[in-house]
């Protein structure tokens, strides 16, 4: 889906844009030289002297090779740092134009959960998300690059969502994608997860069996109350969320059971997930990358904010948040 | 030989208790789902007096109705409290002619202006419908656990297990036949 940006904006702003863009990358360019010319001769010199050697040997021989390990994280890191530093300072600048540009949906962008106003990050952020979903502390959850806006009466949100599971040595990626989320108020409904088969059973919920053979192929759907959760998932509601499946997965390209959309229902909204394996809302050139036409980058970022207010409208067209909102 | 015979009767011990626990936690979730059937069988029929106080107030000529509703009612709390497999049916079947009955009275009540515009028969109808919504949905749960549960007391080997501890399979909770036919008040009005 290509979007075409208005033309309000296309020369001058763009321009001073870009300006604004270049300079962002040249100070990072000139900082990534300066880590560079500090970490490269000191290597360079205990290389040479032998004291890496030794030291190598030295936590070999007193078996702290995690100290070796962390010290590489942290050099990695620090080289890193300017391209990250980039990339924000970029997104920065062009997500103003990606709010004028999408100002039917009231757009803003927080550029992540600290920025967000504080009753979206009660509502959404930690109760739906944490509570509902994983169930406490056995996650942790990073949120990038949010929108909040309004389409058609509804309200919503997208962020670009990571979370990770503790514990392990290694910390495994449990969920990582996009969400969709619809705040209202309603207290006579109990909370219902919808997740696709083979991703892992919430925290302290009860498996709901649901009498749609399509449903339970692709589905699992969990909740507090067996008799709530069932009177939220009628055969009609069933059905919808299964038409809002194929719906999505029309949007996101061909249907693939990886790309199924996870739902979570509770008093205070309602939430959409889709996986995706890459980052959404990112700025797509690097920091060596050429900055003179921005409208490139523009439309990609547009084109994803669109493809996932699709979302809502989709649910709206299959009537979903009829019997919920 | 006795080695063998000890180890083989072992095995046997534990499937037998391992299907005996899975049929017992079955049986559970059917009660624990029937229970919830239950429970909004006792909220329907605790308002069913409110909606036929009001309606007795504009509807004289239909008694027979009125007093079939009660009738149904009170056998409803009757059979209620024997808890076999066969009064569960007829209390099913019961409760399926009650909600017929009472559809039909509500589209009787179409037909008069002055009770279609009583407040609180909205919102007595409002609960009702919101009871009925309930109970649908209690009747999908319960008869997940009814399928669970036959389909282990009729499959070998826990069909034998089942036989032993005399556990029988229960009947399931089927939608009133016709329930989909659009009322015809016009027929109650003769």
């Amino acid at each position: 889906m290509t979007t075409k940006v208005s033309p309000y904006n296309i020369k001058q702003e763009l321009y001073k844009a870009a300006k604004a863009i270049k300079l962002s990358r040249m100070q990072n360019i000139r900082l990534l030289i300066i880590i560079v010319a500090i970490c490269l001769p000191v290597f360079m010199l205990m290389l040479l002297s032998g004291v890496l050697v030794k030291f190598v040997m030295y936590c070999h021989e007193n078996n702290k090779l995690d100290f070796i390990a962390f010290i590489a994280v942290c050099i990695s890191c620090l080289i890193y740092w300017p391209f990250m530093k980039y990339k924000q300072q970029a997104k920065n600048i062009l997500m103003p134009f990606v709010c004028e540009n999408l100002k039917e949906y009231e757009i803003k962008y927080y550029k992540d959960e600290k920025t967000v106003p504080i009753e979206f990050r009660r509502s959404y952020l930690h109760y739906s998300t944490t509570e509902t979903l994983y169930g406490g502390d056995r996650f942790l959850l990073k949120f990038d690059d949010i929108f909040a806006g309004v389409y058609e009466n509804t309200t919503f949100m997208l962020a670009d969502i990571r979370a990770t599971i503790k514990g392990y040595r290694r910390r495994k990626t449990s969920f990582q994608g996009v969400s969709v989320y619809i705040p209202y108020t309603n207290e006579n409904i109990s909370n219902v997860i919808v997740r696709r088969r083979s991703a892992e059973k919430p925290n302290k919920s009860q498996r709901i069996k649901l009498e749609d053979v399509r449903f339970e192929k692709y589905f699992d759907a969990y909740g507090d109350d067996q008799i709530l959760a069932r009177k939220l998932l009628t055969p009609r509601m069933i059905e919808n969320i299964i038409r809002l499946a194929a719906i999505i997965n029309n949007i996101k390209g061909p249907i693939r059971p990886e790309q199924l959309p996870e739902f979570i229902v509770t008093k205070k909204g309602m939430a959409i997930f889709i996986r995706s394996s890459e980052d959404a809302y990112e700025y797509n050139k690097g920091l060596f990358g050429k900055v003179d036409d921005l409208t490139g980058a523009l439309e990609k970022i547009i084109s994803e904010v669109k493809q996932t207010v699709a979302i809502i409208k989709a649910c709206q067209k299959v009537e979903l948040l009829d019997k919920i909102c | 030989m006795l080695f063998a015979f000890i180890f083989i009767l072992l095995i046997l011990l534990a499937v037998f208790y391992y299907l005996y626990i899975s049929l017992i936690k079955k049986k559970n979730t059917l009660k624990n789902a029937l229970s919830g059937i239950e429970v909004q069988f006792a909220k329907r029929a605790d308002l069913i007096p409110e909606i036929l106080t009001i309606v007795q107030r504009y509807i004289t000529h239909e008694k027979n109705m009125m007093e079939e509703i009660t009738k149904l009612r009170s056998k409803m709390n009757e059979l209620k409290k024997k808890n076999t497999p066969n009064a569960i049916e007829g209390e099913f079947e019961l409760s399926n002619l009650l909600e017929q009955r009472m559809t039909n009275l509500f589209a009787l009540a179409e037909n008069y202006p002055d009770l279609k515009a009583n407040k609180s028969l909205e919102k007595t109808m409002d609960i009702y419908h919101d009871i009925e919504e309930n109970i649908a949905a209690a009747r999908r749960f319960y008869n997940s656990a009814v399928e669970e549960l036959n389909n282990a007391c009729e499959i070998f080997p826990s069909s034998f297990v089942a036989g032993l501890i005399n556990i029988k399979p229960y009947p399931f909770f089927e939608a009133a036949k016709g329930a989909d036919k659009r009322v015809k008040a016009a027929d109650y009005i003769k």
